[in-house]
C-alpha cells in the first residue's frame, strides 16, 4: 500500500511538510526522486520553494490527487477560458505569488499546475495594449523609436481584419 | 539562469495566446525581450490568423532572386524592397502550414497589387483573362513561398493540403505544386511533422512523404476525389499514428489493412461519409487502445461489416458514434453487433451516439443500461417498447449529464400514420401510440441532478404547455439546455421555460425543431448575441453554398460585413430584430435558392450542385399556366 505512505518535504526556510505520497507524486520531480531513493524517512529538501508557496502547491496537488496523469506530448489544445471554478479561485493571488507558483510548478515539474498558472497570466495579458502590459508587469520599454516603428511596420498585418 | 527560465515560462504563457494576433502584436511591442519571444509564436502560423496583403509583403525580402523572376511580379515588388533589412528571419518561424489559408493570403496580396491604383478595387468585376492570370500568379507565389518555408524552417509540425473542395491550386497534383523532391531541405523540415491533412491526387507526393515523415500522430485524409491516391504506405511508415480521420472514401480496403501496422498506437479512428464495400474491420478490432470510434454518414454499415467490432478487445473506448446513412435490409441490420460493442465497452464508455439506424433496437438499449460511466447519450427511439428501457437507462447511468432522444420521423410515419398492414411488424398498430404527455411526468421523476442538457423529441411528442410546466416543477435536474417538440403557440412554452429559469436563477437555453421557433428565439432579448448569431449563420451558409468559390465567398462576406456595419449604431430593438430576421431570411434564401455550378472535369461540363437544402420546385406554375385573365385578377388581389 505505497499510496498511504507519507512523504516529508522541507521548504527553503526549513519548514517541514508531511504529505501523502500520492499527493507528492503529482510532481514528476518528486516522483522520480522517490522511485530512485526508495523507502526513506529522510525529508526531501526543496531549496527553491518557500513555505507559503509549497503550502499552495500542496493544496493544488491534494485537490487534484485523483486526476488522470496528462501525457506531456498531448497536443490537446485548451482554450484559455475553460478554467474550472476551484482552479480559478486558487489562482486569485497577487502577482508575485502567481509567478512564484509558476516557477515552483516548473521546478517541481507539475504540468497541470504550470499550464493553469501560465493560462492565468495569459488571460491577464489578453486584449491589453503594449503600454498596459508594461504597467501590469513593471517592464521598461527598451526599444528606440526607430526600432519600434520597424517592428510595427513588419507586423502591421496584425492590425487588419 | 533566472532569466533563461523566465524566457521558457514567458514562451509558455504566450503560447496560450497563439490564436490572438492582436495581443501577440501588443506583446511584440512591449520591449526587445518580449518581442523576441512573441515573434516566434505570431509567425508560427500567420496565415491562420490573417489574409492581409501586408503579410505576404513581409515575406518578400526573403525570396531568392530566381524566385522573384518565377513569381513574375518583379516590378510590383520594387517599392517595398528599399526599406531596411528585416528584423527577424520570419520564414524560419513557420510551424503550421495550411495551403488553403496560404493561398487565400496570397490571393488577397495579388488583388491588392493589381488594383491598388484603381481605388475601389473590390467593387470591380474581373474578366476571365484577369482571373486566369491571378490563378497563375497565386500558384506561382504559393509554390515559391512553400519552398521558402521548407528551406528556412527547421521544423514543420503541421501541414494541411486540403483545399475547399475543387479549389484553384491543388486540384490535380500537390507534387506539381509542392515539388518536395526538388528541395534538399524538405526532408529535414518535414521529418518532425506531427499533423498532416491530405488533399489533391498526387501518388508521388504521398510516396515521398512516406519516406520523409515517420512521426505523424494525426492524419486526416480529406477530399480525395476518385480514390486514386494510395495512403497505405504513408500510414505504414509512421511509428506511432494515434489519430486517423478519413473523409469521402469509397475504397477503404487497403487503408483498413494498413492499420495492422498501427494497432499498438491508434487512439481515434473516424470515418466521415465513407462507403464500405468489399472491406473488413478485422484490423480495426485489433487496435486495443482505441478511445474514439466514429462512423459519420457512412454507407453499408452492415452486420457483417461490424461483426469484428463485437469481438474486439478494446480497453479504453470512451466514444462510440454511429450516424447511419441509409436503412438497411432486415438481414443486414447490425443490432446485435452494436449491442455487443457497447457491452464490451461498458466500463469505459462515456459518450454514445447512435442515430439514423431506422429500426427497433431493444438489444442496444439493454446494453446501454450497464454503461455505468456514460455521460452523454444521443439515441433514437423507434418503438414504444424501448421507452421503459430508456427510463431504466436514465435511472441506472448515474453520470449522465447530456441526454438526447430523437424520434425517427420516417419510422413513425410509416408505422403509425399509415393503416396497419397484416404483416404484423413490430409496433405497427395504433395501440402503440402513447401520448408524450404521459412520457414527460415519468421522465421528470427519474432524471438525476447532474443532467443539464436534455433533448426530448419523443415519438409524437407534442406536449401541452401544462405538461412542460409540471415537468419543470418536478424535475430535479439542473437543466441548462432543453429542447422539446410542440406544435403551435411556441411563445407559451418559451414563457414557461423562461419563468422556470428566473425561478432557478439562471438562464436556460432552449430549442425547438421548428424554424419559426429558432427565429423567435434569436430575435429575443439577447439582441447582441442574436445579431452575432445571424451574422455567423449567414457566413456559414454562404460558405456552404459557395463552397470552393473563393471569389463568391469573399464577395458575399464583404457585402455581409458592409450591411451589418451599416447598421452598427442602430439602437431601436424592433429595428434590430427586423434586420436580424432579414439576415436570417437571406441565409435561408441562399441555402434554398442558390445553386452552384461546379465544373466536372470527367464529364467536361458544369454540373449543378444540389444540396439537401436546395428547394426544388416542381415547376407547377409552368405546367399549369394561369391564363392572362387569371393572372390579372391575381395581381389585382395582391396589390
Amino acid at each position: 500500500m505505497a499510496e498511504l505512505k507519507k512523504v516529508k518535504l522541507t521548504s527553503s526556510e526549513g519548514t517541514e511538510f508531511i504529505v501523502d505520497r500520492k499527493v507528492a507524486e503529482k510532481s514528476v520531480l518528486l516522483k522520480n526522486m522517490l522511485e530512485d531513493v526508495g523507502e526513506s524517512d529522510m525529508a526531501i529538501p526543496l531549496p527553491n520553494v518557500t513555505g507559503p508557496i509549497l503550502n499552495k502547491v500542496i493544496d493544488y496537488c491534494t485537490h487534484h490527487r485523483d486526476d488522470p496523469f496528462v501525457n506531456q506530448e498531448d497536443d490537446s489544445k485548451k482554450v484559455s477560458d475553460d478554467i474550472d471554478d476551484w482552479d480559478a479561485e486558487f489562482c486569485k493571488v497577487d502577482q508575485g505569488t502567481l509567478f512564484e507558483l509558476i516557477l515552483s510548478a516548473n521546478y517541481l515539474d507539475i504540468k497541470p499546475l504550470l499550464d493553469l498558472t501560465c493560462k492565468t497570466v495569459a488571460n491577464m495579458i489578453k486584449g491589453k495594449t503594449p503600454d498596459e502590459i508594461r504597467k501590469t508587469f513593471n517592464i521598461i520599454n527598451d526599444f528606440t523609436p526607430e526600432e519600434e516603428e520597424h517592428v510595427r511596420k513588419e507586423n502591421e498585418w496584425c492590425e487588419e481584419r | 539562469m533566472t532569466c533563461q527560465i523566465f524566457a521558457e515560462i514567458l514562451e509558455k504563457i504566450l503560447e496560450n495566446l497563439e490564436d490572438d494576433k492582436n495581443t501577440l502584436f501588443s506583446c511584440m511591442l512591449v520591449n526587445r525581450y518580449w518581442c523576441k519571444l512573441a515573434v516566434r509564436i505570431l509567425w508560427s502560423k500567420p496565415f491562420h490568423l490573417s489574409y492581409s496583403p501586408k503579410l505576404v509583403r513581409s515575406y518578400l525580402p526573403f525570396f531568392p532572386p530566381d524566385s522573384k523572376v518565377t513569381i513574375g511580379l518583379n516590378h510590383s515588388f520594387q517599392p517595398f524592397q528599399k526599406s531596411n533589412p528585416p528584423l527577424f528571419d520570419y520564414p524560419s518561424f513557420i510551424r503550421r502550414i495550411s495551403v488553403y489559408y496560404m493561398c487565400c493570403g496570397i490571393r488577397s496580396f495579388i488583388l491588392d497589387i493589381q488594383f491598388r491604383d484603381q481605388g475601389d478595387s473590390k467593387q470591380r468585376r474581373y474578366t476571365d483573362a484577369e482571373w486566369i492570370l491571378f490563378t497563375r500568379q497565386t500558384q506561382n507565389l504559393s509554390r515559391e513561398l512553400f519552398k521558402l518555408f521548407l528551406t528556412r524552417s527547421p521544423n514543420i509540425l503541421s501541414l494541411n493540403l486540403a483545399m475547399q473542395e475543387r479549389d484553384f491550386c491543388l486540384r490535380e497534383n500537390p507534387n506539381k505544386f509542392l515539388a518536395l523532391d526538388r528541395y534538399k531541405s524538405a526532408k529535414f523540415a518535414l521529418s518532425k511533422l506531427r499533423q498532416f491533412s491530405s488533399g489533391g491526387e498526387g501518388k508521388k507526393f504521398y510516396e515521398i512523404l512516406s519516406k520523409f515523415c515517420h512521426n505523424i500522430k494525426s492524419f486526416n485524409i480529406i477530399y480525395n476525389f476518385g480514390d486514386y491516391c494510395k495512403f497505405e504506405n504513408l500510414i505504414k511508415s509512421q511509428k506511432n499514428l494515434e489519430h486517423l480521420q478519413i473523409h469521402h472514401m469509397s475504397s477503404l480496403k487497403e487503408i483498413l489493412n494498413s492499420l495492422e501496422s498501427q494497432f499498438m498506437s491508434l487512439r481515434t479512428l473516424e470515418f466521415w461519409d465513407c462507403v464500405f464495400t468489399d472491406t473488413s474491420l478485422d484490423y480495426v478490432s485489433k487496435c486495443f487502445k482505441l478511445e474514439r470510434i466514429i462512423f459519420h454518414y457512412c454507407s453499408n454499415l452492415t452486420a457483417e461489416l461490424l461483426y469484428p467490432l463485437s469481438l474486439a478487445k478494446f480497453q479504453n473506448i470512451k466514444t462510440i458514434y454511429f450516424r447511419f446513412k441509409e436503412r438497411l435490409d432486415h438481414k443486414d441490420r447490425p443490432i446485435d453487433e452494436l449491442a455487443n460493442l457497447i457491452e464490451i465497452s461498458n466500463s469505459t464508455l462515456s459518450d454514445l451516439y447512435i442515430q439514423g439506424i431506422g429500426y427497433p433496437s431493444i438489444r442496444i438499449f439493454q446494453a446501454i443500461v450497464n454503461c455505468k460511466n456514460l455521460q452523454k447519450l444521443s439515441i433514437q427511439i423507434q418503438i414504444l417498447g424501448e421507452f421503459p428501457l430508456l427510463l431504466h437507462i436514465m435511472k441506472s447511468c448515474k453520470k449522465l449529464h447530456s441526454i438526447s432522444v430523437q424520434e425517427n420521423p420516417k419510422f413513425f410515419v410509416e408505422n403509425f400514420f399509415l393503416p396497419p398492414t397484416s404483416s404484423g411488424s413490430i409496433g405497427n398498430s395504433m395501440d402503440s401510440y402513447l401520448d408524450a404527455n404521459e412520457f414527460f411526468p415519468q421522465i421528470s421523476q427519474i432524471l438525476n441532478e447532474d443532467v443539464n442538457h436534455l433533448v426530448l423529441n419523443l415519438p409524437n411528442c407534442w406536449i401541452t404547455p401544462e405538461t412542460l410546466r409540471l415537468f419543470l416543477n418536478n424535475c430535479k435536474a439542473n437543466l441548462e439546455y432543453l429542447r422539446w417538440q410542440s406544435f403551435h403557440n411556441i411563445q407559451l412554452f418559451v414563457e414557461i421555460v423562461e419563468e422556470y429559469g428566473r425561478k432557478m436563477g439562471k438562464e436556460i437555453k432552449y430549442g425547438n425543431w421548428k424554424w419559426e421557433q429558432f427565429r423567435d428565439n434569436v430575435a429575443s432579448k439577447k439582441t447582441r448575441l442574436a445579431v452575432l448569431n445571424a451574422y455567423k449563420y449567414l457566413l456559414k451558409t454562404q460558405k456552404e453554398t459557395f463552397n470552393g468559390d473563393f471569389l463568391a465567398i469573399s464577395e458575399a462576406r464583404r457585402k455581409t460585413r458592409e450591411e451589418f456595419l451599416k447598421n452598427k449604431n442602430e439602437t431601436d430593438e424592433i429595428e434590430i430584430n427586423n434586420q436580424v430576421n432579414q439576415a436570417l431570411e437571406a441565409a435561408e434564401f441562399i441555402k434554398s435558392n442558390v445553386i452552384q455550378a461546379v465544373f466536372d472535369e470527367k464529364a467536361n461540363r458544369f454540373k449543378a450542385k444540389i444540396t439537401e437544402n436546395t428547394e426544388l420546385g416542381d415547376n407547377e406554375s409552368i405546367k399549369n399556366p394561369l391564363s392572362i385573365k387569371e393572372l390579372k385578377e391575381k395581381m389585382k388581389c395582391e396589390s
